[in-house]
C-alpha cells in the first residue's frame, strides 16, 4: 500500500514548504483560483443556458416543434381546430398566456392549458414532453375542481395569491379552488392545467394560442379556407436553439480556456520553482527511508489536496462571475436567437465536480515535467537549474518546436473547415508565439549587449538576459493576455463600427409599423396614404420555406430608393435592383450564400416549379437564419398566403413624434407595433454591447491575471535578485542606481513583450474576423486595425510591470547590507 | 554487520565511462567507527550513497544482517534505510520548511520509533533546547549540523553514514560537532562510517580507509 502512516509525516514535510514560501503559495493560489474561476464561471453560464434550452424544448416552445399558428399572431378559433381534427390532422391545442396577480408582492405566472386526450394519448414519438406524470388521472385533471400542476415554489406563490380572491384566477369557474399538484419537471412560475380552465383564466373562450402538430412528417397542404387564417411552422430539426447558440457558447468557452491556460502558466511557474527548491527536501526524505514511489505518491496527494482546497474558492468565484455575467448573456441570447435563459443561476453537482476535475487536471498538467523528473529519480542538481541560456541548445529546441507548431498552424489554416479547427489554429498560433517569445526577447537583449561595451552596460544587458529564464512564463502569460486583448478588442471594435454602419443602412426608414391583421393593415395603409408627412409607405411580407433541409425566411419588400440607396450589399450585379423589381430575381443574405455556396448568377430553387436568380448578397449580422429577399409582388405571386409584415415609413424626422401619436390615437397600437428607427438602433446597439460584455469582462480578467503572474514572478525572484546584485553592489554601484537599472530593465522587457504582442494580436484579430466568425456565425467582417488600442495596451503592460516592480524594488531599497552580504555568502 | 563485497561503480561522462572503483570489499562491524578518506572525485561520497542504498552499484553485494541491499528494490531499500541508517550530508541536511524540532523527529516518526526521553536527552546533549522552534535558515552552519546529527540519532538506527559532516564548518564548530557526534555514537553503540578529508578526524575513529585509484587501502 502506497499510503502509509509515515505518509502523514512526509506530507507534513512537503506541505510545510508552502507555509515557508507564501509568495509561491499565493502564486499557486491566484493561478489556480483564476483558472478554475474563469473556466467554471463560463461553464456555469453555458450549463445554465443549456438547462433553459432543454426546459424550453420540453415545454412545446422550441423551434424544433412543428405547429400551426394564426396569421399575424391571431388566436386560433376552436372551430378551425375541430375542422383540422376531422380532416385527420394530428394536432393538439395549447392555450398560453401570462397571469399576473394584483396583490403585493405581484406574481406573474406562465399558464399553459393542454388538451390531454389528444396530447398525452398520442403514440407519436414526436409528442413533446409535458412535465406531467405518466400515471396522470385524466378524470381529476379534466373535471371540477380541476388540477393545476406546478413546481413547489410556484405552489407557495399561488397559495399566497388565493388570499382574498373571490372570482377569476386562482378560482375555477365554479368559484372553487383547483387541486394544486407539484411536478418537479415544471419550471418555477409555470403552471399547467386543462385547456378549459386556462381559457377561463386567460379569457380565451373557444380560442387556442396554437396547435401542435404531433407528426412533423405529416405533409398536407392546409385546406384553402384555413390557409388564410393559419400557417404551418416547419420544425427546424437541424437548427434547434441549442445548436443555433452553440457557436456563441463555443466562443465563450474558447476565451475561458485561454484564461484557464494563463492561470495554469502561473501554476506551472509556482510548481516548477517549488519542485526545484525542494530538491534537498526530497533528498533528505529519501535518505530518511522513503522510496521513490512512496515519495511520488505523497507529492501527488499533496498536489491533489492543495488544488482541491484552492479549487473551492475558485469555484465560488466562478459562480459569482457567472451570476454577474448572466443578465448580459440572457439578454443577448434572447435578442440574438430568441432563446430564453433563466436569469437565476442554478447549478448541478456535475458543475462542481467538473470544476474540481479541471483544477486537478490543471495542477497535474502544470506539474508534469517536475513530477516526471522526480519519477525518473533525476533531480536537477545543477546549482543554476533555474537559469536557462536561450542562445544555447534550449534555444534551438524551442525554435524547432516553434517551427513545428507554425507548420501545423499553416496546415490547419489551409485544410481546416470547421469551427473547432479554427480554434485549433488560434491555439497553434499562441503556442508558436509562446515558444518564440523568450528567444526573441533574448535576441533583442543580446543586440543591446553587443551595442554596449562598458562594464556596467555589459552587466545590465547580460543580467537582463539572465532574468528572462525566470520571467519567461510570466512574460508568456502577459503576451497571451495582451495579444488576446488586441485581437478580441480589435474584432469587437471593428464589429461595432461595421454594425453601426450596417444598422444605418438596414434601418433607413424612419418608422416601422406592424399591423395585427390584414384588415388593420388595409386600414393603416389607407390612413397613412392620406398623410402628407408620410413620404413613402413600404409594405413587406414574409414566408417560411425549407431549402435543402435548411429552414429559410423569404421576405418581400417594395423596391424603393430607400432600399436601393442604403441596403448593405456585399456584392451585386449591375442591374440587381431592376432585376429584382422586374424579373423576379432575388438577393440572399451572406449566411445563406456561405451555407449553400451560392454566388451571383446562381439559381435558387425556392419552390418545386420555379428557380430564382441570385443578383445580390447582403450582410445580415446577428441573424442565425438564411434569408431571401425579393419584391413583394414576386413573393405574393408565388406564395399568396405570405404573412403581412411591417410597413416601413419614410417620414420627415421633425414630424415623427406627431405621427406616432396620431397612429396610437387612431389604432391603439401596442408598444411593439410602432418602432422608430432610433429606438431600434438603440436597442440593437445595447444588445450588441451586452453580447460582448462577457467577452470584454473575460478579457480584462485575463489581463489582470497576467499582471499578477508578473508580480508574483518578480516577488519570487526578489530574494534571488538580491544575491545576483550583491557583487555589483559590492563593486561600487549604489543601491539607488541598482533600483533604477532594475526598473528600467523590467520596463524594457515588458515593452518588448508588448511590441511583440501587437503583431500577434493583429494575427489573432485577423483569424477571428476571417475564420472564427465565418465558421461560428456565418458572416465575415472587414478586418480593421485600431492603433489607439495598441497604445493603451502597451501602456497598461508598462503600468503592470511598474506595479509589479514596486515591492521587489522596495525590498532592494530597504535590505540591510548584511542581507546583501549574506546573499553573497550563500552564493559562494 | 554491514558488509560490501565486489562493489564496482562507474559514471558516464561526455568523454566516456569513468570508473570510480572496482571490486571493493569492506566491512563495518557493530559499534565500530570507520573513516573513509581520499582525493576529491575519488568516489568516497558515491560509495557512501551505495552503502546507504541511495544509489545502485554496477556490481557487487551489500549485506546488512539478513538483507542483500543490491537485490532489493527501491522501496525495500528505503525501508532498510529508515530502520538501519542515519545519513548526514555535508550541507542542506535539513528540511528548510520544518522547525528544528520537526526536523529532529522526522526520521524517528517515519520509522515509528520516537522515544521522547531519548529525544530530550539528545536535545540536551546537542544544546538545541533554545532552537527547537527555529527554522534551518535561522541557524548557523554548526547548529544546522547538530540538528542533522540529532535527526540521525533520534531514530536510533544502528548505523550512521556521514558524508563530510563538518566540511562546511569552521575549525571550532567542526570540533564541537565531531566531538558531539563521536560521543553520542559511542554512548549508543552505533556504527559510524564517515567520509572525511581530515586526517586528524580520521585518527579519532577506530579505523581509517583510503579510496585511491578505485581501491580501498
Amino acid at each position: 500500500m502506497l499510503f502509509q502512516r509515515s505518509s502523514v509525516w512526509v506530507l507534513h514535510a512537503l506541505l510545510s514548504h508552502w507555509w515557508k514560501h507564501p509568495v509561491q503559495l499565493s502564486t499557486l493560489m491566484v493561478g489556480l483560483v483564476a483558472a478554475t474561476a474563469l473556466w467554471s464561471g463560463v461553464q456555469a453560464l453555458n450549463q445554465q443556458a443549456r438547462m433553459s434550452y432543454d426546459q424550453a424544448a420540453q415545454r412545446f416552445n422550441s423551434l424544433n416543434q412543428a405547429q400551426l399558428t394564426g396569421i399575424n399572431q391571431q388566436p386560433i378559433a376552436q372551430q378551425d381546430y375541430v375542422q383540422l381534427r376531422r380532416l385527420g390532422w394530428p394536432v393538439t391545442p395549447l392555450v398560453e398566456g401570462q397571469l399576473t396577480t394584483d396583490l403585493s408582492p405581484q406574481y406573474s405566472f406562465t399558464l399553459v392549458g393542454i388538451e390531454p386526450m389528444t396530447l398525452l394519448n398520442t403514440e407519436s414519438a414526436q409528442a413533446p414532453a409535458t412535465g406531467l406524470p405518466t400515471n396522470l388521472s385524466l378524470n381529476q385533471f379534466l373535471t371540477p375542481p380541476w388540477e393545476v400542476w406546478l413546481s413547489a415554489r410556484t405552489k407557495e406563490a399561488v397559495l399566497q395569491a388565493f388570499e382574498g380572491v373571490d372570482t377569476g384566477f386562482p378560482l375555477n369557474p365554479l368559484g372553487e379552488r383547483p387541486n394544486l399538484r407539484v411536478s418537479n419537471a415544471l419550471a418555477d412560475y409555470e403552471m399547467m392545467t386543462d385547456i378549459y380552465l386556462a381559457q377561463y383564466w386567460l379569457e380565451m373562450d373557444q380560442q387556442h394560442s396554437r396547435l401542435l402538430l404531433l407528426q412533423d412528417t405529416f405533409a398536407q397542404p392546409l385546406p384553402n379556407e384555413l390557409s388564410s387564417r393559419l400557417r404551418v411552422i416547419i420544425p427546424q430539426s437541424d437548427h434547434d436553439i441549442s445548436r443555433l447558440t452553440e457557436s456563441f457558447h463555443l466562443n465563450l468557452t474558447a476565451l475561458s480556456l485561454l484564461a484557464y491556460l494563463v492561470g495554469l502558466l502561473m501554476v506551472y511557474s509556482a510548481m516548477h520553482l517549488a519542485m526545484n527548491q525542494r530538491r534537498s527536501l526530497y533528498r533528505v526524505i529519501t535518505a530518511c527511508g522513503i522510496d521513490q514511489r512512496h515519495l511520488m505518491a505523497c507529492v501527488l496527494t499533496e498536489l491533489l489536496l492543495l488544488s482541491a482546497l484552492i479549487a473551492l474558492p475558485g469555484l465560488l468565484l466562478g459562480y459569482w462571475i457567472a451570476s454577474w455575467l448572466l443578465p448580459d448573456l440572457s439578454t443577448s441570447l434572447a435578442g440574438l436567437y430568441g432563446a430564453q435563459v433563466d436569469a437565476n443561476l442554478s447549478l448541478t453537482s456535475r458543475w462542481w465536480f467538473q470544476g474540481l476535475m479541471m483544477a486537478w487536471a490543471g495542477t497535474l498538467l502544470a506539474s508534469l515535467l517536475p513530477l516526471l523528473r522526480l519519477l525518473n529519480n533525476k533531480p536537477n542538481n545543477r546549482p543554476d537549474a533555474n537559469i536557462i541560456h536561450f542562445s544555447g541548445s534550449v534555444g534551438s529546441r524551442l525554435m524547432t518546436l516553434a517551427l513545428i507548431s507554425a507548420t501545423a498552424a499553416l496546415a490547419v489554416a489551409y485544410t481546416g473547415q470547421s469551427l473547432l479547427s479554427g480554434f485549433l489554429l488560434l491555439g497553434l498560433i499562441f503556442t508558436t508565439a509562446a515558444l518564440l517569445l523568450p528567444l526573441l526577447v533574448d535576441k533583442v537583449l543580446a543586440l543591446g549587449q553587443a551595442l554596449f561595451s562598458s562594464a556596467l552596460g555589459q552587466w545590465l544587458w547580460a543580467d537582463a538576459r539572465l532574468q528572462i529564464s525566470h520571467l519567461a512564463i510570466a512574460l508568456i502569460a502577459l503576451l497571451l493576455a495582451l495579444s488576446t486583448s488586441i485581437g478580441v478588442g480589435g474584432m469587437v471594435e471593428g464589429f461595432r463600427h461595421t454594425f453601426v454602419g450596417w444598422l444605418d443602412q438596414r434601418l433607413a426608414a424612419e418608422v416601422y409599423v406592424r399591423a395585427d391583421s390584414q384588415q388593420q393593415a388595409d386600414e393603416l395603409y389607407a390612413w397613412l396614404d392620406q398623410h402628407e408627412q408620410v413620404k413613402a409607405i413600404l409594405p413587406s411580407a414574409r414566408a417560411d420555406r425549407v431549402l435543402h433541409q435548411t429552414p429559410i425566411e423569404l421576405r418581400g419588400i417594395q423596391v424603393h430608393a430607400t432600399y436601393v440607396d442604403h441596403w448593405p450589399l456585399l456584392s451585386r450585379m449591375d442591374d440587381a435592383w431592376s432585376q429584382i423589381e422586374d424579373q423576379g430575381a432575388v438577393m440572399i443574405n451572406e449566411q445563406l450564400a456561405r451555407q449553400l455556396a451560392l454566388n451571383l448568377g446562381d439559381s435558387i430553387p425556392l419552390s418545386t416549379d420555379t428557380s430564382f436568380s441570385v443578383v445580390a448578397i447582403y450582410s445580415d449580422y446577428g441573424n442565425p437564419k438564411g434569408q431571401v429577399m425579393m419584391s413583394i409582388e414576386t413573393l405574393y405571386q408565388h406564395w399568396p398566403h405570405a404573412e403581412q409584415g411591417s410597413f416601413a415609413l419614410r417620414v420627415d424626422p421633425d414630424q415623427l413624434d406627431s405621427l406616432k401619436d396620431q397612429l396610437n390615437e387612431h389604432f391603439s397600437l401596442g408598444d411593439n407595433q410602432v418602432l422608430d428607427q432610433l429606438a431600434v438602433k438603440d436597442f440593437s446597439i445595447r444588445l450588441f454591447e451586452r453580447t460582448f460584455a462577457a467577452t470584454r469582462a473575460l478579457n480584462l480578467l485575463v489581463l489582470g491575471v497576467a499582471s499578477i503572474a508578473l508580480l508574483s514572478s518578480l516577488l519570487t525572484l526578489s530574494s534571488l535578485r538580491l544575491t545576483q546584485m550583491a557583487p555589483v553592489w559590492a563593486s561600487g554601484v549604489s543601491r539607488q542606481q541598482l533600483m533604477f537599472f532594475e526598473l528600467m530593465r523590467l520596463l524594457f522587457i515588458a515593452l518588448i513583450t508588448a511590441m511583440l504582442a501587437i503583431p500577434l494580436g493583429l494575427l489573432i484579430s485577423y483569424c477571428l474576423v476571417t475564420v472564427i466568425n465565418v465558421r461560428a456565425f456565418g458572416w465575415a467582417l472587414p478586418w480593421q486595425i485600431f492603433p489607439q488600442q495598441w497604445f493603451n495596451l502597451t501602456l497598461s503592460a508598462l503600468i503592470s510591470a511598474l506595479l509589479a516592480a514596486i515591492i521587489p524594488l522596495l525590498k532592494l531599497r530597504f535590505s540591510s547590507p548584511g542581507k546583501l552580504l549574506k546573499g553573497f555568502r550563500d552564493d559562494q | 554487520m554491514l558488509k560490501a563485497t565486489g562493489i564496482s561503480k562507474s559514471h558516464h561522462t561526455p568523454q566516456g565511462p569513468l570508473t570510480l572503483f572496482t571490486e571493493l570489499n569492506f566491512t563495518l562491524n557493530p559499534a565500530e567507527s570507520v573513516a573513509l578518506m581520499g582525493e576529491s572525485g575519488s568516489g568516497k561520497s558515491t560509495l557512501l550513497h551505495i552503502l546507504a542504498g541511495l544509489e545502485p552499484a554496477d556490481a557487487g553485494n551489500i549485506l546488512l544482517h539478513e538483507h542483500n541491499l543490491t537485490s532489493l528494490n527501491d522501496r525495500q531499500r528505503a525501508h532498510i534505510r529508515r530502520d538501519y541508517f542515519g545519513v548526514i550530508f555535508q550541507q542542506l541536511n535539513l528540511i528548510p520548511s520544518l522547525s528544528v524540532y520537526d526536523n529532529l523527529v522526522f526520521q524517528a516518526r517515519l520509522a515509528q520509533r520516537l522515544e521522547h526521553h531519548w529525544l530530550d536527552h539528545l536535545i540536551a546533549e546537542l544544546g538545541l533546547q533554545q532552537l527547537l522552534s527555529r527554522y534551518p535558515s535561522q541557524l548557523s552552519g554548526g547548529q544546522q549540523q547538530r540538528v542533522a546529527i540529532g535527526r540521525a540519532l533520534a531514530a536510533k538506527t544502528p548505523y550512521i553514514l556521514a558524508d563530510e559532516p563538518t566540511g562546511s564548518l569552521d575549525e571550532i564548530n567542526a570540533e564541537q560537532v565531531m566531538s558531539l557526534l563521536l560521543a553520542l555514537v559511542k554512548e549508543t553503540g552505533t556504527s559510524l562510517f564517515m567520509v572525511t578529508h581530515s586526517q586528524a578526524l580520521a585518527q579519532r575513529l577506530d579505523r581509517s580507509l583510503t579510496l585511491r585509484q578505485g581501491q580501498l587501502v
